[in-house]
């Protein structure tokens, strides 16, 4: 990944809130040390999340300040005890009390083997109880991430089935352009209609007619198109379009032998005797 | 607060186990730390627990810090997030959440009328409000909310894909708003 796809997939910004994965984070790391570039845009990034923190500033109450340096005292404390464990066995009578409430592990000095093996299995069930935790949790982790990869998964299978129906039915509406002797014309927009419009194709040996209804608004309860067909200037109807067509469906509609031109009316449902004139939305000649 | 030589040098002294150090470093950070905290975890006396836990942190973990990796406010703030989204989501925190009811948070809220007030003010005037709702709501959810972006997408029912570029662009808007202050 270049530095500029790298900063572009926005695999900074979710990393500098801390929501990438290991694998995720050692890319990122990895290029900010090679990279001046995504450097750069990293610390860009920081600085703006810095300034959301800054700018949510509460002083503290002041005492909390003595509570912390207190508790600093108090590691201090330990950890100067843990460095000088000699000492402490030669004075084992005179334990601070303070000591003796926050430490419990690391004065095993001068202990009998029992007190030894004591401290040791706590240590150790301590140290299994960690672990079991820490796989606990990453077993819980890993659960959820199957099951959103499972529900992904089903999402996809769904869509794909949906989209394997729907290729069907239009390989099946569409088969006939496997035919040899097909004639296609388009129906264009009366004045009254300029936007609309229609294909029709046409195989004159066997009379199938096909309509394709690729610009043709839905209409109303009532009403209905009908196609009809010209014939010496005589129109003979050919067909009803179903009041559920599709936009760019195919429909197969009455067989027609002889024929000029198509056009279609909108009529009330179930189609005319003859062409309301004044209701023809599109026209074309074959 | 934020001049890089200053820090550079607090950081160093507290490696050398400058007690004083540290305590320049908090009345520099706390601010800052405490206010992040109580606007993820809405509890004064928890968010001052959490404070002094971020600054011993501080304390013992100051090895670790790597001034080439991030300024010394980004890891802090980074521990201080860290450790509230623990606490969130800690069993005794949600136990405690249940047990307390709507309206005796409400009430609390009222009875700690100065800090509250002092948050909304800010608030007010904070870029974050001059983000894009959807943007603003996202930024709160990942930042101060300890959502990972699994979950914020489920939240907002937006896919994946979409938080992640959104994220992004938010942090992009925010980028610009403070370039041209």
């Amino acid at each position: 990944m270049s530095s500029k796809d790298l900063i572009q997939s926005g695999i900074l910004e979710l990393y500098a809130l801390g929501l990438c994965s290991e694998e995720e984070s050692s890319r990122v790391e990895e290029a900010l040390r090679s990279d001046s570039r995504v450097r750069k845009e990293y610390d860009e990034v920081c600085e703006a999340l810095d300034h959301l923190a800054i700018e949510q500033s509460v002083e503290p109450p002041s005492f909390l300040k003595g509570k912390l340096m207190d508790k600093v005292d108090v590691l201090e404390q330990k950890a100067v005890q843990a460095e000088k464990p000699e000492k402490a066995e030669d004075t084992p009578a005179k334990p601070l009390k303070k000591d003796l409430k926050q430490e419990v592990p690391v004065r095993a000095i001068g202990a009998s083997r029992w007190q030894w093996l004591a401290a040791a299995s706590v240590v150790l069930l301590m140290a299994s109880a960690g672990l079991n935790y820490n796989f606990y949790q990453r077993m819980n982790s890993a659960e959820e991430e199957a099951a959103v990869l499972r529900n992904n998964n089903m999402l996809l299978s769904d869509e794909n089935g949906i989209i394997q129906t729907n290729y069907e039915v239009m390989q099946q509406q569409y088969a006939f352009l496997g035919d040899k002797n097909l004639k296609a014309a388009s129906l264009f927009g009366t004045k009254a209609y300029p936007e609309l419009e229609a294909l029709i194709f046409w195989d004159a040996s066997r009379g199938d007619v096909y309509l394709v209804a690729n610009e043709l608004p839905a209409l109303g309860e009532d009403e209905q198109y009908q196609l009809w067909a010209l014939d010496n200037g005589i129109p003979k109807d050919a067909g009803m379009v179903p009041s559920d067509f599709k936009d760019g469906g195919a429909y197969k509609l009455k067989n027609i032998s002889s024929s000029q031109a198509f056009a279609i009316t909108i009529e009330k449902k179930g189609g005319a005797q003859s062409p309301t004139l004044e209701k023809m939305v599109v026209f074309g000649n074959i | 607060m934020s001049n890089l030589s200053t820090s550079v040098s607090l950081v160093e002294q507290i490696r050398a186990g400058d007690r004083q150090a540290l305590a320049r470093l908090y009345d520099a950070y706390a601010g800052m730390v405490y206010g992040v905290v109580l606007k993820m975890i809405r509890n004064e006396e928890l968010a001052q627990e959490i404070v002094q836990d971020v600054f011993l942190r501080v304390w013992q973990n100051i090895d670790k810090y790597d001034e080439a990796k991030a300024r010394i406010s980004t890891w802090i703030i980074n521990i201080a997030r860290n450790r509230t989204i623990d606490e969130i989501r800690s069993k005794s925190f949600k136990n405690q959440q249940e047990n307390q009811s709507l309206d005796v948070s409400v009430n609390e809220g009222e009875q700690g009328g100065t800090t509250e007030m002092k948050v909304d003010a800010i608030g007010l005037k904070s870029v974050i409000n001059r983000l894009r709702a959807d943007q603003k709501q996202l930024l709160e959810l990942v930042y101060f909310g300890g959502y990972t972006h699994e979950e914020a997408a489920k939240e907002l029912s937006i896919p994946l894909g979409t938080v992640k570029t959104r994220v992004r662009s938010s942090i992009l808007e925010l980028r610009k708003i403070l370039k041209v202050e």
